[in-house]
């Protein structure tokens, strides 16, 4: 009787090592909080100023991991009717099927496919990026902007990227340069809460 | 402000081709000509459309994407033409030649609104049917416009329609289709300077099949297309550009038909110009509506 005793809590401490283990593996998961998070994006306008929008979000899961980089991932959602330029009639005309195609195409994705570490604070994220219906790999830089603690007491961490992706590979060649530019900067800032 | 090579290739060459392929077709040069250069309207209609839609909206791609349904008005515009060769050429029944537009028609609406509305829109087939209808409605009133009253109606009713398409586009936020719109209008202006030159010019078999159903095409695109929610008043206004070409036919009527040429024509174009005006007067005061809080315009 004792040794199925023993052998029942070896194998319950082996169970909850296991488990453990398991937990000290996978990534921290994250849900990108879409109130604290936006999209930027900038185009040059007739060759001289630069005109901005953005994006309300983007929402989606993170997967994040400080210790190995591999098992992170990013998986984000923006809809494409956020968009918000300061001009209702500039916005209604992106929207429209000379641009965005709200329609047609209601949502922009980057779901990520591998992430490296690049230092402490720093990932390099490959991904595909789908704008427009049409997706395309891409590489970008992210940082690990901080972690914090929320109002209720959640933890809250935060990643930025900037890249610049040019139009007309998504469709988007309406109006070309120099009425539009065809290079877009994209700044995307996350705060991502911990689940 | 655009490339002026955008006005160029897309506004001035098309206008100046198709004053100068209808002059030469018709011979205007030559008063007493009995040369009937019907064959040319199709081909010289559509290539200008087409030529004015490449350097106003876009390069076409062959076969336009999902993103790029639009371009199928640039193949449209050049199908339309070939057709309208053929159709001054071999001179088919009007039955014949409604069957075959009923059918390309149909086509061409399947591959414009397929990504979006066959597969979220449980009506779709209604919606192409109806359309179907409106595209023959405009095909015959304009094919009977041309042919009963040759010279300057059927450029100039094309002219209004193209305007009043152009302002129901831009009031829909479609700056691209509303620009290819207008590069329509300025063909048709061509065409009617040089039908006001001389009045044997006729668009029918084909020339006015060329300009109206891209023209219609581009409406349909841009209703479903548009990412704005249309108003009532907006809806309302764009039925009344839809139907306009219809009510050219009040030329028709016993009591014009037995007028002069000039009276008839004013009746032929009098509702036209009252329906499309309205509406494209109001489409605009609507879009220039000002903003609250911009400062500029894209």
């Amino acid at each position: 009787m004792n040794r199925i005793r023993r052998n029942l809590v070896a194998l319950m401490l082996a169970m909850g090592l296991m488990w453990m283990a398991a937990a000290a593996a996978r990534a921290d998961d994250y849900k990108s909080d879409p109130v604290h998070s936006n999209v930027v994006f900038r185009v040059h306008h007739f060759g001289a100023g630069y005109v901005c929008g953005t994006f309300i979000g983007p929402t989606g899961a993170i997967s994040y991991d400080d210790a190995d980089a591999t098992k992170d991932s990013f998986d984000l959602t923006v809809q494409a009717d956020s968009l918000d330029t300061r001009s209702d009639r500039r916005d209604q005309d992106l929207k429209g099927p000379d641009f965005f195609d709200v329609k047609q195409f209601p949502t922009l994705t980057f779901k990520s496919t591998s992430v490296t570490k690049t230092g402490d604070t720093t990932l390099h994220v490959t991904g595909d990026l789908t704008l427009h219906g049409v997706t395309k790999s891409i590489t970008v830089d992210m940082d690990l902007t901080g972690t914090g603690t929320g109002m209720h007491g959640e933890t809250r961490t935060g990643f930025e990227t900037a890249f610049t992706v040019d139009r007309r590979d998504y469709g988007l060649t309406y109006d070309p340069e120099p009425v539009i530019g065809n290079n877009v900067r994209i700044t995307v800032g996350i705060e991502a809460i911990k689940q | 402000m655009p490339p002026i090579s955008m006005f160029v290739l897309g506004f001035l060459v098309p206008a100046l081709g198709t004053a100068l392929g209808l002059a030469a077709a018709w011979r205007v040069w030559n008063r007493a000509a009995t040369v009937d250069g019907r064959w040319i309207g199709g081909p010289l209609l559509g290539g200008a459309l087409a030529f004015a839609f490449w350097h106003l909206r876009a390069k076409p791609h062959f076969p336009p994407g999902t993103g790029d349904v639009i371009e199928w008005v640039f193949y449209m515009a050049l199908g339309l033409g070939i057709l309208g060769l053929l159709d001054a050429w071999l001179r088919p029944p009007l039955w014949l030649r409604a069957i075959g537009l009923l059918i390309l028609w149909r086509i061409a609406i399947r591959l414009m609104l397929w990504p979006l509305v066959l597969g979220s829109l449980p009506v779709a087939e209604n919606w192409i049917d109806f359309f179907g209808l409106a595209a023959f409605a405009w095909w015959w009133s304009l094919e009977k416009v041309s042919q009963e009253s040759p010279g300057l109606a059927g450029p100039l009713l094309l002219l209004i329609i193209s305007l009043g398409s152009a302002a129901i586009l831009t009031s829909w936020h479609i700056v691209g289709s509303a620009t290819v719109a207008a590069g329509a209008a300025v063909i048709c202006a061509a065409a009617t300077a040089m039908a006001a030159w001389r009045s044997r010019i006729s668009l029918d078999r084909g020339g006015a099949a060329a300009i109206a159903l891209p023209l219609l095409t581009l409406l349909i695109h841009g209703y479903f297309y548009t990412g704005d929610t249309l108003t009532a008043g907006q809806q309302f206004f764009a039925g009344l550009v839809l139907i306009s070409p219809m009510l050219a036919l009040a030329g028709d009527l016993p009591f014009p038909a037995r007028r002069r040429a000039p009276l008839r024509l004013a009746i032929r174009l009098a509702p036209v110009i009252l329906a499309v005006g309205v509406a494209a007067a109001w489409s605009l005061h609507q879009y220039a509506q000002p903003e609250q809080s911009q400062q500029q315009d894209e």
